[in-house]
């Protein structure tokens, strides 16, 4: 999928009045969200983890153990709290909501609490505090309700 | 200290604006005592603010040079204001507000006059006797997904350093001319992941007065550099205005940045590397040797004036 069928796309939504739409393929997996000031729409591209693929008996239910990744939205540093010293907004084991802060991304002093988009139980914390991560990176596992 | 439960920031009414705007530009002739009775009381929430209204040959003219509050900062920056004498941190009221304002509403100010829980970098305190500073806080929904967002944030600084005189150390603290912090900012992105319109709030503190407070002693001031505001509301209102004028989707935007730049060209340390800042990136990373910066406090290498500012 190249720039221009993203645009296409976008465009497409723009004119049908839809508002989110997700694809994937072997490539890639993207979502595009307009939000509800009918401004610019977010695009999430990531690429699929490119697992090879098996060669027969691929396990039909693959454990996956249903783990949402709740992925950093931007480029930037991690931080579990709001300040060095405050305790962390969540830890492995503890049971989130939508619109829960579960940590800070950094950017060029811009610092953008992230909330949780599930409800569930954090089972794996996959950045250090302090760490920078990319765009799309996972950051939390979490087991959804 | 502030009541949460407070009312919706104050608008004063389009008819309001055109007449203050009319009063402040030139006597407008009054007939009778009573129209001009009538005037005063139309005119009374401003006049408690600090509002004047002069008897001139011609008519009465409205000066607003000594006002401070909710309608005069309304009038001022053309924003809806919410004023509080004190409060713990603007930041934390403007995201209230943010979080409950309906998308194509009018975006609120918030401005304190005193601080008790200021927040800079990383819950740093940053708080200012009552008066001697400008801190206020703006909510803004720039027409641009989130990743651009810290690019925005250093757009509005620069327009606010043109207003100020001001120059810029990466990426956002507003400095005079040998790098003392006059100002600075901390911006946060609201509504990330949520299932509602995100915003940025942008907190700033502008020192008009030398703080007293002895750890920052390094710090300058508007006082200092012999540019304290007579009129403080109209200083407000100039960069609110300026911030509010500001095209996140110019391709250009970031060359007034550049203009006012003073960590450009000099070694500096940041984020564990020591170099020279080279450039910005489009983005808004800072470049040390090439390499881009996201976060982090800069400090000016030995020899490079370097005068601390956090």
């Amino acid at each position: 999928m190249d720039l221009q069928q993203i645009e296409d796309l976008i465009r497409l939504m723009r004119k049908h009045r839809v508002g989110e739409i997700e694809y994937e393929n072997a490539d890639i997996k993207l979502a595009v969200r307009f939000h509800a000031s009918g401004v610019a729409p977010t695009v999430v591209a990531a690429p699929v983890a490119s697992a090879a693929p098996s060669p027969a008996a691929a396990p039909a239910a693959a454990p996956a153990s249903a783990g949402r990744m709740v992925k950093s939205p931007m480029v930037g540093t991690f931080y579990r709290a709001a300040k060095p010293g405050s305790p962390p907004f969540a830890s492995v084991g503890d049971r989130v909501s939508v619109g829960q802060p579960l940590c800070i991304i950094e950017a060029m002093k811009l610092m953008n609490e992230l909330e949780s988009d599930v409800t569930g139980v954090i089972e794996e914390i996959l950045v250090e505090n302090g760490q920078p991560v990319q765009f799309g990176q996972a950051l939390f596992r979490v087991r959804a309700d | 200290m502030s009541s949460p439960a407070l009312a919706s920031p104050v608008r004063p009414s389009p008819a309001l604006t055109a007449q203050v705007q009319a009063l402040l530009a030139g006597p407008v002739p009054v007939s009778t005592p009573e129209a001009r009775a009538a005037l005063c009381a139309t005119l009374r929430p401003l006049l408690d603010e600090g509002g004047v209204l002069d008897d001139q040959s011609g008519g009465v003219r409205l000066r607003l040079d000594a006002a401070w509050g909710a309608l005069t900062l309304a009038l001022r920056s053309g924003r809806p204001v919410e004023h509080h004498a004190e409060t713990s941190s603007t930041n934390t009221r403007a995201r209230a507000l943010a979080a409950v304002l309906p998308a194509g509403a009018p975006l609120p100010l918030v401005v304190a006059d005193h601080q008790t829980a200021g927040r800079g970098r990383l819950g740093r305190s940053w708080s200012a006797a009552p008066g001697a500073g400008l801190l206020f806080s703006l909510v803004l929904r720039p027409p641009v997904p989130p990743v651009e967002a810290p690019r925005c944030v250093l757009l509005w600084a620069a327009a606010m350093a043109e207003v100020l005189g001001l120059l810029l150390k990466w990426p956002n603290d507003l400095v005079d001319v040998e790098g003392r912090k006059v100002g600075g900012m901390l911006a946060e992105l609201d509504g990330l992941g949520a299932d509602r319109v995100p915003s940025v709030i942008l907190g700033v503190g502008i020192n008009i007065e030398p703080p007293t407070d002895p750890a920052l002693t390094q710090a300058g001031s508007l006082r200092g550099l012999g540019r304290a505001p007579v009129d403080r509301a109209a200083l407000l209102g100039a960069l609110v205005r300026a911030v509010d004028r500001v095209d996140p989707l110019d391709p250009a935007g970031l060359d007034r940045w550049r203009a006012r730049a003073h960590t450009l060209g000099r070694r500096v340390r940041v984020a564990g590397r020591e170099g020279l800042a080279t450039g910005l990136r489009e983005d808004g990373a800072l470049l040390v040797d090439g390499v881009p910066i996201l976060a982090g406090d800069v400090e000016l290498v030995a020899g490079e004036a370097g005068r601390g500012t956090e």
